[in-house]
Parts: C-alpha cells; sequence; structure tokens
C-alpha cells in the first residue's frame, strides 16, 4: 500500500464504509434504540464524533506520516504494535465477514431464491480478491468510480420518497426519553465506525496537510447520508422501528416510482448497491493485509490474499440462520467498534499524545 | 501478466456459472402474470384465493366466458394461506404465477369484518407483489367482481383497473389506497387504515347501456353496489371502507368521501348539489375544488381532544335555468353561506361518524397531536386512537363561489 492518494480518493475510503452499512440495516439498527428521537440522535452522535475525530486530528499531527500501528509501537513497544494490528485484523475479518452474509442472504431472498448464498458470497470474495492481486490503487479507482453512484442511489431514494412522508413521525421529539436519546443513545456513534480508516490514512494521503478536511468532510457526508436514510426510512415505513427486516433501504426503495411508466426501479439500486459491497469489501481485505504485512514485517502480502478470503468466507458461513446473522452484525459491529475503534485506539493516540509531550518538555 | 488475469477471470466466470442455479434463460413467457388477487373466507377450508391472471395473446383463446374473458382468466381455488392457494394454482396452469404485475388486492367485506392483519403482513412480506397496487374491499365474492371487473369501455382489465385509479379524481367518490398507504397506518400510533370500498351492481335489469339517476339524496348516500345505475358495467368503485386496526368497522358514502378528501387535502375535483336559497324545490350543483389546504386546531381539553376544522374550497356553479341570475353579488354571497352551511353539516356527520361509530381515525389527526408529547410511553399512554371517539368538533367551512362557465346570468 505504497500509493499515495488524493483527498477526495481518501474521503470515498471512508464514506463506503458507512455507505456498507447503511445498506446492511444500520438506519434499522439506530431507529430500533431511539425510535422517533432518531434524528435528533444523529445530529448529536455527529457532532460527538466530530469531535473526537478533532481530537485524533490533532494527535496525528504530531506524528507525520504514521499510522496508528506506528504510533502504538511508539507507545508500547512492538507487542502493543502486533496486538493492536491482530485486533483490527480481527475487527475487520468480523465486521466484513457479518456484513457480508447479510447482504448475499438478503440478496438471495430478493433475486437469487435458488442459489445457495455460499455461491454469492463467493463471488463477492473473489471480486475481493481481483481486485487486491491488482493493487490498493485499482480499489481505489474503482471506488471512485462507485461511490458517486451508491450516494446518488441513496439521495433518489431520499426525494423519491418525500411526497409519503408523514412529517409527524418526527415525534414525540424525544423518542424513547432523553436518557435514551442522549445517554445511552451516545453509544450510537458506532455508527461512524468508518473513521476506523482515518487511522492508517495519514502515510497514504499526498498531502498529509489536508488530514482535517478529508476526517471533517467524510464524517460531515456520512451523518449526512445516515441522517437521509434513516428520515426517509423513519417518516414512510413507521414499522421500522418495530420490526426486523432484511434490508431496510431496500423497504423504501420498493416505494420509488417515477409517474405510472418508471415502476419497479429498485433493481438498479441493487445493482449499484452490490458494486458498493464489491468496493467496501475490497478495501477491507487491502486493509487486512496492510495490517498483516506492517505487523510481521512480511515482503509480500499478495499471496496472504488468498488466506484471508478463505478465512472471511468461513466466517460468513458460520452464522445459521438470518437472525443470527442480525444479532450478530448488529452486537459485535456496535461493540467491538465502540471497544476498539473508540475505546482502545484512541486511548492509545491520547497516551502517544501524553508521551510525546512528555518528551518534548524533557528536551 | 495480462493472461494471468484473464485466465483467472475466467475461471471465476466458469464456476459462477456452474455454481449458480440461477443462471437460465426466462422469458415473459415463462409465467402467467396476476393482474388482481382475491382473497375470500372458504367453505371448506380458511381461504377462497382467486387470482385473476392476464392472458397473453398465445392463451387468450382459452379463456373462459366472462366480460373479462378475452383479456384475463380467473382462477379460484380453497386453501388454508394465500401461497397454499398460489401452489394449487400453479400445479394445474402450464406456467409458473408471477405476482409481480398484480395491481388489485380484494379482500372480501366477510375477511375484513374478521381481521386482515395476517393477509398483509404475507403480501407486504413477498417480494413480488409492490406496494403500490390498490386494496379493494369487496362487498361481494371475490370471484365474481373479478369476473365482472371490466367495462364496456375498456375490456382488458389490467388497464381498467389503472383506470379505476383515476375516477377518485374526478369523482370524488372514492380515493386511491395502496398496500403501503393500508399498511402504514395499521402500524401508524395516530391514524388508522381505511380502503377502497368496490362491489356489483346485482341489478338484473343491467343490460340496457342507459344510466338513470334519481334524486340528490340517493346520490350522496351512494356506495359500492347500491346505486341504482343501470348499465353494462358491473363492477362498482364509490366509498371508502373504514378499519379500526386490522378490522372493518364501517363504510363511507359518497358524500362522506367528499369530506373525507376535502379534511385530507386531497380533493382534485367533485360534484355537489346544494339546496337553492332562491327557490326550495330547485337544487344547485356545484364543482368543489380545494382552495386551501384545510387546517386543524386540536387541544385536548380534559382529557378529550377537541378538534377545530377550517376548511376553504373553491365553488362554480353547474346549474343554470331560465332568468338565472346566480352571478350577482347577493345572490352569490346567498349561494356561499348555504354551501357553507350544508358542507359544514355533512363534514361535523362525518366527524361524528367516524368517532363515535366507527372509533376509527382514518384522517390520521393524531399527527396533529403526537407534538405535544414529547416521549413514546407518554404518547402510548395517552392511547389517541382509542381517545379519538371523545372527540368533539368545530368545523368551519369558507366557500368561495367563482363562477360559472360559460353563461353568467340568462
Amino acid at each position: 500500500m505504497n500509493n499515495k492518494i488524493g483527498d477526495f480518493e481518501a474521503i470515498s475510503l471512508i464514506v463506503i464504509v458507512t455507505v456498507a452499512h447503511i445498506l446492511s440495516n444500520l438506519p434499522q439498527t439506530l431507529l430500533h434504540s431511539t425510535n422517533s428521537s432518531t434524528v435528533l440522535n444523529i445530529i448529536y452522535i455527529s457532532l460527538l464524533v466530530l469531535g473526537i475525530v478533532y481530537i485524533i486530528y490533532k494527535i496525528f499531527k504530531k506524528f507525520p506520516n504514521q499510522d496508528i500501528l506506528d504510533i502504538s509501537e511508539y507507545v508500547g513497544g512492538n507487542a502493543l504494535k502486533i496486538t493492536l494490528g491482530v485486533a483490527f485484523i480481527l475487527y475487520f475479518i468480523t465486521i466484513a465477514s457479518f456484513l457480508l452474509r447479510n447482504f448475499s442472504e438478503s440478496l438471495k431472498i430478493i433475486y437469487f431464491p435458488n442459489t445457495h448464498f455460499s455461491a454469492i458470497i463467493l463471488i463477492f470474495v473473489l471480486v475481493a480478491v481481483i481486485l487486491n492481486k491488482f493493487g490498493f490503487k485499482t480499489i481505489i479507482r474503482c471506488n471512485l468510480i462507485i461511490i458517486p453512484l451508491a450516494l446518488i442511489s441513496l439521495l433518489v431514494i431520499f426525494f423519491s420518497t418525500v411526497d409519503e412522508f408523514t412529517i409527524q413521525r418526527f415525534f414525540p421529539i424525544l423518542g424513547f426519553g432523553f436518557n435514551e436519546t442522549f445517554v445511552l443513545g451516545a453509544t450510537n456513534i458506532f455508527a461512524f465506525a468508518g473513521i476506523v480508516i482515518l487511522y492508517f490514512i495519514m502515510p497514504v494521503l499526498n498531502n498529509p496537510n489536508s488530514y482535517k478536511k478529508v476526517s471533517l468532510v467524510s464524517i460531515l457526508i456520512s451523518s449526512l447520508y445516515l441522517l437521509l436514510s434513516v428520515i426517509s426510512l423513519l417518516l414512510v415505513i413507521p414499522m421500522i422501528s418495530s420490526a426486523e427486516s432484511t434490508l431496510s433501504v431496500y423497504l423504501a426503495a420498493r416505494e420509488v416510482q417515477f409517474g405510472d411508466f418508471v415502476q419497479r426501479v429498485d433493481a438498479i439500486f441493487f445493482l449499484i448497491w452490490i458494486l458498493s459491497i464489491f468496493s467496501y469489501f475490497s478495501i477491507i481485505l487491502s486493509y487486512i493485509l496492510y495490517i498483516f504485512k506492517k505487523i510481521f514485517k512480511t515482503q509480500h502480502s499478495k499471496p496472504l490474499v488468498y488466506c484471508f478470503s478463505a478465512i472471511i468466507f468461513t466466517v460468513c458461513l458460520m452464522p445459521k440462520n438470518i437472525v443470527q446473522i442480525n444479532t450478530m452484525s448488529n452486537i459485535l459491529y456496535k461493540y467491538l467498534s465502540l471497544t476498539l475503534v473508540f475505546g482502545i485506539s484512541i486511548f492509545i493516540l491520547i497516551l502517544a499524545n501524553f508521551k510525546k509531550k512528555k518528551e518534548n518538555s524533557n528536551g | 501478466m495480462v493472461k494471468k488475469y484473464i485466465a483467472f477471470a475466467l475461471i471465476v466466470f466458469v464456476l459462477a456459472i456452474f455454481i449458480s442455479k440461477e443462471i437460465r434463460i426466462t422469458t415473459i413467457d415463462d409465467y402467467a402474470y396476476v393482474v388482481a388477487i382475491g382473497i375470500d373466507a372458504g367453505e371448506e377450508n380458511v381461504l377462497k384465493v382467486s387470482f385473476q391472471i392476464a392472458s397473453t395473446s398465445e392463451n387468450s383463446s382459452d379463456s373462459g366466458g366472462s366480460d373479462s374473458a378475452a383479456t384475463s382468466t380467473v382462477s379460484t381455488v380453497e386453501a388454508s394461506s394465500i401461497d397454499n392457494a398460489l401452489t394449487l394454482v400453479n400445479t394445474y396452469t402450464s406456467k409458473e404465477l408471477s405476482l409481480a404485475h398484480c395491481k388489485i388486492i380484494l379482500i372480501s367485506e366477510e375477511i375484513a369484518n374478521g381481521g386482515v392483519s395476517n393477509y398483509l403482513y404475507t403480501l407486504i412480506n413477498k417480494m413480488e407483489i409492490s406496494p403500490k397496487c390498490n386494496i379493494i374491499i369487496s362487498k361481494v365474492d371475490c370471484d365474481n367482481f373479478l369476473k365482472q371487473a371490466s367495462s364496456n369501455l375498456e375490456k382488458n382489465s389490467t388497464r381498467y383497473y389503472e383506470i379505476i385509479e383515476t375516477t377518485a379524481n374526478y369523482t370524488g367518490y372514492t380515493e386511491t389506497i395502496t398496500l403501503s398507504d393500508f399498511f402504514s397506518k395499521m402500524e401508524d400510533t395516530f391514524a388508522q387504515p381505511y380502503s377502497i370500498l368496490g362491489s356489483i351492481n346485482t341489478d338484473d335489469k343491467n343490460n340496457e347501456n342507459s344510466s338513470t339517476i334519481s334524486n340528490s339524496e340517493t346520490e350522496k348516500n351512494v356506495k359500492a353496489g347500491e346505486s341504482n345505475i343501470k348499465s353494462k358495467n358491473k363492477v362498482e368503485i364509490a366509498g371508502i371502507a373504514v378499519f379500526n386496526a386490522d378490522t372493518m368497522v364501517g363504510e363511507l358514502n359518497a358524500i362522506e368521501t367528499i369530506c373525507h378528501l376535502i379534511l385530507s387535502n386531497k380533493l382534485e375535483n367533485c360534484k355537489i348539489t346544494i339546496p337553492s336559497p332562491f327557490d326550495n324545490s330547485e337544487k344547485i350543483d356545484l364543482s368543489l375544488t380545494q382552495k386551501k389546504n384545510t387546517k386543524f386546531d386540536i387541544k385536548i381539553l380534559n382529557g378529550s381532544p377537541y378538534i377545530k376544522a377550517n376548511v376553504k374550497v373553491n365553488a362554480r356553479i353547474l346549474t343554470m335555468n331560465k332568468d338565472s341570475d346566480y352571478l350577482n353579488s347577493d345572490n352569490l354571497k346567498e349561494i356561499e353561506e348555504y354551501a357553507n352551511s350544508y358542507l359544514e353539516s355533512q363534514i361535523l356527520n362525518y366527524f361524528y361518524k367516524t368517532s363515535k361509530e366507527f372509533n376509527s381515525d382514518i384522517l390520521g389527526l393524531g399527527k396533529y397531536v403526537v407534538s405535544d408529547f414529547t416521549t413514546w410511553n407518554d404518547w402510548v399512554e395517552f392511547d389517541w386512537l382509542n381517545n379519538y371517539e371523545n372527540s368533539f368538533f368545530d368545523v368551519n367551512v369558507d366557500t368561495n363561489v367563482k363562477s360559472g362557465y360559460l353563461l353568467l346570468e340568462t
């Protein structure tokens, strides 16, 4: 991963993670926890995440051209670097596997009822393997093509369902209560776990000074699209706050029609979303390889792509049914992200900051 | 290097083909397209399900002897569930039934009176069925309804189902209600669902191409299947079926449906008849359009909702007689006052019918109250849907009579 990337490419990397999770029932998870106050909650957690990202930026500013693995090595030596690296690899494998399984199951239900889900997963894995063989730059370029399409598809869903909005579904404004919206609701910052990319992006940025711009813009775009998808679901489909569905955004997409002539456009959206998941999965796989290469100082990481894709494929097959997948992906994504992305990583960055300050003060 | 990638891509492609059972060529001719589903109570089983299947040019000659037979065929089967019925019909049709083009879900009154949620959850759970297909409550046997579902002006039943949606725009006697609308309201905490009301005109004299209309009282009270129209067309779509949660609790007639459309800001155009202020024996026909959206002011007084509605409509005078002078300012004011008083009494009647008789807030007035509550628990405890029957109402109508049409006075 020695190729340098521009600001727009970096923003796309972070946004695709949020988009992939929006497609995989993230809005529904948020709606279940805060109900009618979800919009308020998203605005609140967006502000929290902007604050967190600003702290991350301030710390990374002191460590130019270094990622979190370098910083962890600085804080706790090679042992901490390897421990953190392995934790990130496990995190990426887990969240990518469950997301992929969830999406593949939905794809099977909606369009390929006679195909075994493992065949669908296999296609996603193979695409990720091929893209990773071509290299990080190829993945970034593909993502650059796909991300505008994905964002446009979510925008189209929002604007096409505006006529069916019942604005009063924003009320009661505090949903399940103040505590659930602002205290327990603060844990919904896991929705912005895409900031994990920020921990690794500094060394590959063309212009390290644009780190602040990249991080803030990507959070703003992520929060905007999260907000739009939650609004579409909350105001159009009242059952979404109580019922479980396979792909919640797809329910909103089914409502889209343009006059009497263009109906059933959900297939077009699904095509774009499949491409988005291809891109997301390829990016996650490339980061797994990058971390592995960095912590174990291997010369060639590309052959490892088969190994990790096989592991991910196997993890994908573990859940027995859609209920397990939903539970696992909701719980694991939330708590792993809170622990690793918003907990341990920030703690290490803060420690690094203190160590740096101490070193500077000692001269 | 490039050859390596091409070889790899080829392996992937071949693998994808072999592992996927879905790779097969299907064309439009491989399916039989269901355009309407009728759900009725069965005699020997739980349900009697009817499927109206569109005939393609190849198989249209096989269809039976109904009015819509040239373009469709109706298959009815008794089964324990909709899916079982679909499977049973699939066993003897040469093509697989596809619900992707289903336009109408017809539910019999008997089923609606017992609760429709189980059937609607099953239908909304189906990927094939569009949430945009219409829901009609049939006052007659669904099988019979579907067989008669065409008109002498439109033989193609699929096209016919598309046309009946638009009748609401120029009659105001019904409203287009989709599966999605119905389901949303059924799940809402501040609204109750309602549906299109349909029936068959069973008058035995329906062989003539003439329509006879009686007095204005009959017209405004008309509901599906109760008109005195004599025509070849048998299917009638008029009125609204009112639900409390998933159970049908009553019907609204034509004028009540017009009131409903005015209050829900969905009125495109309709005609009403008011008594003439100048001659008790005469009536004046007015064409109504919505001037401004109806404004509601809802307060909770001693635990009961006090609902105030401000309605603004535009009207044009359709009736013209010899020596008519409707459009001088004094006469116009008098007509406006008569129209206001007529509409106020009809709207009040609508309000009290939906609240006291049906206890069903089909207008979704709860949405104007929900913002007064801060948490979900407070709102659920208040129980708007059950409190609606304690409501009392005040209606103010402002009719603005614009003009007549071509003649201003005679």
